[in-house]
């Protein structure tokens, strides 16, 4: 997604670990310079599905586009961009987010005929995307991160997710319970995974967000361990208006 | 933050739990000889404790009986030849603290009745706080050959519900490692990585969910417990040279017929084992071997020159609980206990 100023001191301040962490990239004023990933085709798992397991690298969000937002929406963001937007912060505090939107981020993917399992550095560190074709629970207990189910639709894996709490955020933005998101996977080739998130929340917006991501293999990096409270030492200096 | 866990894992009870009642049924002399003790398993609120194993050694000749409780937590251990005995429950859990009672006599042909009432551990009987009883319970019929991947290896997936050794060894620590642990037993943990969200579950020693994920190159434990998940490479690959220090450690596994077994160094110096520090020498092996469907032996050795005189060694079975899942683990999100922790 597009970084507003305020959002690049965000990442800045938070996240400058992670980025520092994922060698051999460097940040450039508009983004991540992009690695040349393998060539190849698209594996296949023994059952014939489309795989993807691998490590991914995120890429900036190709087509920004901005939520457009009810007004009690609005005025919440309004608020936490005066407030500099680091000091009220879930993840200040450590606490995770409910999809890892960053483009910046390594994912590792690991799929089975029954899961699809995602590790990241985040609070939470993995999500589970069940394949086995359970439905989402009746009523769920709201988690900050939902419950993720995957079906196919040709060699597209979409994943629907429900059942969140209403305390992250995303990006800046606020949500409620009622958020609701829908990611397409397409493994276009073996080095490039599409991703394409479509954000719903009709308590908190007017009309669905819509998210592309590119991501690219990077076979020599892995997953690092990421423990926020170890050195959380910003915290008592951060100022906010 | 989870406490209770730290000090009573590792920690033999030296807090004995109540014995409720010792009925003594009068003697009646069986045909063919042979003693036997029978009775009920309850919690201090009188429920009944199902699917646990009662364990009895018989201190002349070491021969261990076990039962396991029925639904109505009865246990029945027919033909045992007279003498004396130690008998133990194991924890369950955070619910229920260890039961032991050395001093048992059985006398030749004697039925004798042994109720129980077992302590409530760290978690004092708060519905709903540990679910590991009613896990033991809910699944105790689960069965099953041990599936296989397709490259016949075992396939150790699966959601499991971790438990206890039943016979928990004392590690023997160097003279300064053991006084520093004594004085943390002492002072409640209240200083334990656990209670700053920080991870605690370095090797899976504890009665967490463990939820396994196994592909022929790589092996994942999730837990409810930071940082939430732990790789384990299955594609022969070594330990890099000159690893980073982590809280999990660099894990390769290898298979030795139907085991897994698991070789982690790399690990940092802040987490604790039980009560006990460790150096950046720790180096783990964990055997895991599934015996069935339902059944998941697992062995961690602990070795560190620098805090143990000889290496720890946990044994434990995991049950399945194959219709759970994991929760997420968000310390932070309601950590208020801090500020009222009461040491020494």
């Amino acid at each position: 997604m597009s970084w507003s100023a305020t959002g690049r001191l965000l990442a800045g301040a938070i996240a400058v670990a992670v980025l520092l962490s994922v060698a051999g990239l460097s940040q450039t004023g508009a983004g991540l310079r992009p690695l040349s990933p393998p060539a190849g085709p698209a594996p296949r798992t023994p059952e014939g599905r489309p795989d993807f397991s691998g490590v991914w690298l995120g890429n900036d969000e190709l087509s920004p586009e901005k939520p457009a937002l009810l007004p009690w929406a609005a005025a919440v963001m309004q608020k936490r961009k005066q407030r500099d937007n680091i000091v009220d912060n879930p993840a200040s505090h450590c606490l995770p987010s409910a999809i890892p939107l960053a483009g910046a981020r390594v994912y590792k993917v690991v799929e089975t005929p029954a899961l699809l399992l995602e590790m990241f550095k985040d609070v939470i560190g993995y999500r589970q995307v069940f394949l086995d074709g359970r439905a989402h629970p009746a009523d769920p207990d709201p988690s900050w991160m939902g419950h993720s189910i995957g079906h196919w639709e040709g060699d597209t894996l979409a994943i629907d997710t429900v059942g969140f709490n209403d305390r992250s955020w995303l990006e800046l933005y606020p949500h409620t319970e009622k958020l609701h998101i829908v990611e397409r996977y397409q493994r276009r080739d073996l080095g490039h995974l599409e991703v394409r998130i479509t954000i719903q929340d009709p308590g908190a917006f007017t009309r669905p967000w819509k998210i592309h991501n590119e991501w690219v293999l990077a076979p020599n990096q892995d997953v690092l361990e990421y423990v926020c409270n170890e050195n959380s030492q910003d915290l008592p200096h951060l100022s906010a208006k | 933050m989870r406490t209770a866990r730290i000090f009573r894992i590792f920690q033999p009870s030296d807090r004995c739990a109540l014995v409720a009642l010792a009925l003594l049924i009068p003697c009646l002399r069986a045909q063919g000889g042979g003693a036997s003790l029978t009775g009920v398993i309850t919690d201090p609120g009188h429920e009944a404790v199902p699917a646990i194993p009662v364990q009895l050694k018989n201190t002349a000749s070491g021969t261990m009986y076990t039962a396991t409780t029925s639904e109505s937590g009865s246990y029945n251990m027919p033909d045992l030849p007279a003498g004396a005995y130690e008998l133990s429950v194991p924890a369950v859990g955070f619910t229920l603290d260890r039961f032991e009672k050395k001093d048992l006599v059985l006398h030749a042909g004697e039925r004798l009745r042994l109720d129980i009432e077992m302590a409530w551990a760290g978690n004092l009987g708060t519905p709903g706080d540990d679910p590991s009883i009613y896990l033991r319970s809910r699944y105790a019929r689960t069965n099953g050959p041990v599936p296989r991947m397709r490259d016949g290896k075992p396939d150790l997936s699966g959601l499991w519900n971790g438990n206890d050794d039943l016979n928990p060894q004392d590690p023997e620590a160097l003279p300064a490692a053991a006084a520093l642990a004594k004085q943390r037993h002492e002072n409640k943990g209240i200083d334990s990585p656990s209670v700053f969200c920080l991870p605690s579950s370095t090797p899976p020693t504890g009665p967490l969910l463990w939820k396994l994920v196994e592909t022929p190159t790589l092996l994942v434990l999730l837990f409810e417990d930071l940082p939430g998940y732990r790789q384990i490479y299955l594609d022969g690959r070594p330990h890099p040279k000159d690893l980073k220090p982590t809280w999990m450690g660099h894990s390769v596994g290898h298979w030795e017929g139907d085991t897994l077994v698991v070789d982690s160094v790399g690990y940092n110096n802040k987490s604790w084992l039980g009560d006990y520090s460790h150096t950046e020498q720790l180096h783990v092996t964990e055997r895991y071997t599934r015996r069935d469907l339902a059944h998941l032996d697992v062995q961690i050795i602990m070795e560190d020159p620098g805090t143990f005189v000889k290496p720890w060694v946990v044994n434990a079975t995991w049950n399945l609980a194959p219709g759970e899942e994991m929760m997420e683990y968000v310390c932070t999100e309601n950590n208020r206990d801090v500020k009222h922790l009461v040491g020494k």
